[in-house]
């Protein structure tokens, strides 16, 4: 299995905001996590890619325990699993060309010869559907799916195996939307990328998934393949979702 | 069904000037607004949605604008300058095909939310943070009907139930920052209905809203609409949420009408390659993991 939670808890204070959550991921799967704003969605995320610490319970990634990681295990794990945010203007440093904010990750990955960082920068913007000469621009200078792709590139040069994406379109336009859209797919499809997705937007869920997660109050309520658990949804609240989502 | 028009905009153009060039937001713009319709404004961003819907009570003073907005409905404004004791005297009617860009300033304001209203998209930023949300709808009905605080409170709370907020004691007294985002939306609609105008301009009101919540305030809309015989200009990006409710839509593209289509006996039928782009932009009639073609 390529990575294993099980029966995560974790709170803040006396807010119980996670109650017991297990899941697992093959190489190369999608999941979706969907539920209403506060339920822990991010929480969750955060914990599977160690920057929280559970209460109780364990992370497997590849079999071995996030928990007992040394600082060269954390160093290739980070290499492994990569994040896009939310909003693409506050995840990129303002003051940053586009081409710095690309190098940086190459950079501490271990390449060096300037050429060959110029030679990768180019196929990673390439990759994301962007013309080279954008590598000048500041994040400012812009669109805001144009953004998005320039953090999705920076999450790709470190040639991830899997890709925590935190509502990465909620805050784009339609059409934009469908470009990220298009190019998580190629993703999936030629790097064999596996997702975890949070959205609550079911109907990019069902576009994207192969299983579905569904929290309600800070538990799971229902997880499943995707298109069997949103077509035919078993728990009310998965149902009230789906229909709120227009399926 | 014989609809009567109430709203009818003909070749509206709106630019704005900077130092040396003028940039043109809307292009020969006709549209036009059936009495108790849906009607949707559907655009990416940019595309000037939310300043065709502002300049038609000339919310955007930098804007020029040329062109014509009748105002077919006529019914009544209130005289908001004048010194007058009783209701009655109070009322005006607005002749029909009044043509709103030809208004003084003051004649508009006397129109905005008596005949045509606005909720906008963020509730958190419309709202005053420092005045309770009752003040805040009481103010805007005294503006309209000069009467007794006591009377308008009456209508408010009337309003907040209307919108249909529970508790409605506590709503009234409360901060906006004491109110959840969706309960601050129904609030910002109450405030919109008090002066019972016939037009509700809603802006992307759903955009900064959890999707169960969006659904509450679309069948809000759809149930005022229906009890109030109210007309509802509904403004999105979305097109997947525009097409479950509309009775028309209107695709703008660049500043221009791309396409307006009526809803159909199997929905909505696009016929412009941009109104198809958008639709499967929306996931619609689009199979799981299969590429976007836009």
């Amino acid at each position: 299995m390529f990575l294993e939670i099980e029966k995560i808890n974790k709170s803040f204070g006396s807010l119980h905001v996670l109650k017991d959550i297990s899941f697992s991921l093959k190489k190369g799967e999608s999941l979706g996590i969907v539920g209403e704003s506060g339920v822990g969605k991010s929480t969750l995320i955060k914990i599977i890619l160690g920057l929280l610490k559970p209460d109780s319970g364990k992370i497997l990634f590849e079999g071995a325990s996030l928990s007992y990681f040394k600082k060269s295990d954390w160093k290739a794990f980070r290499k492994k699993a990569q994040i896009v945010f939310q909003n693409p203007f506050s995840s990129l440093d303002p003051r940053m060309r586009v081409r710095n904010i690309l190098e940086e990750p190459l950079r501490l990955n271990g390449e060096n010869s300037n050429e060959l960082l110029r030679k990768k920068m180019n196929t990673l913007l390439k990759e994301v559907d962007l013309p080279t000469d954008f590598s000048n621009r500041f994040p400012r200078q812009l669109s805001g799916g144009e953004c998005q792709r320039i953090a999705i590139a920076r999450a790709l040069s470190a040639e991830p195996e899997l890709l925590v994406c935190d509502e990465p379109v909620s805050s784009l336009d339609l059409l934009a939307q469908a470009h990220i859209l298009n190019l998580f797919l190629k993703l999936q499809k030629e790097r064999k990328v596996g997702f975890i997705f949070v959205s609550h937007d079911l109907k990019i869920v069902r576009h994207l998934c192969d299983s579905v997660l569904v929290l309600q109050g800070g538990q799971v309520c229902e997880i499943g393949p995707c298109l069997e658990t949103l077509e035919r949804p078993k728990h009310p609240y998965t149902r009230l979702l789906a229909e709120a989502s227009g399926l | 069904m014989t609809q009567k028009t109430i709203l009818e905009i003909k070749n509206l153009n709106i630019s704005f000037s900077q130092k040396d060039r003028k940039i043109e937001a809307v292009k020969n713009l006709s549209l036009d607004v059936q009495e108790n319709s849906f009607t949707c404004l559907v655009g990416e961003s940019g595309s000037g949605k939310t300043v065709t819907a502002l300049s038609l009570t000339r919310l955007v003073p930098s804007a020029s604008v040329t062109g014509n907005i009748f105002w077919e409905f006529g019914g009544h404004i209130t005289k908001l300058f004048s010194k007058v004791e009783t209701l009655e005297n109070n009322l005006v009617m607005c002749p029909q095909n009044t043509d709103l860009t030809k208004l003084s300033e003051k004649e508009l304001s006397q129109f905005r939310g008596r005949q045509i209203s606005y909720v906008f998209q963020d509730p958190a930023t419309s709202l005053n943070p420092l005045i309770r949300v009752g003040d805040q709808i009481n103010e805007t009905y005294l503006a309209h009907f000069p009467t007794t605080y006591e009377e308008a409170k009456k209508e408010t709370l009337a309003h907040l139930e209307s919108v249909q907020l529970k508790d409605v004691e506590r709503v009234y007294r409360a901060y906006p920052h004491e109110l959840s985002g969706g309960m601050k939306q129904r609030a910002m609609i109450a405030m919109a209905l008090v002066a019972k105008p016939k037009l509700l301009v809603a802006d992307e009101p759903t955009t900064a809203l959890d999707v169960t919540v969006e659904r509450e305030i679309l069948k809000l809309l759809e149930e005022l609409r229906k009890s109030r015989n109210l007309t509802i200009l509904f403004i999105t990006h979305n097109l997947r949420l525009a097409a479950s409710y509309a009775d028309v839509i209107y695709v703008m593209k660049k500043g221009e009408v791309a396409e307006k289509v009526e809803r159909g006996a199997r929905g909505f039928s696009m016929q412009s390659d941009y109104g198809k782009q958008l639709f499967r932009a929306g996931l619609m009639g689009v199979g799981p993991k299969t590429f976007i073609e836009v």
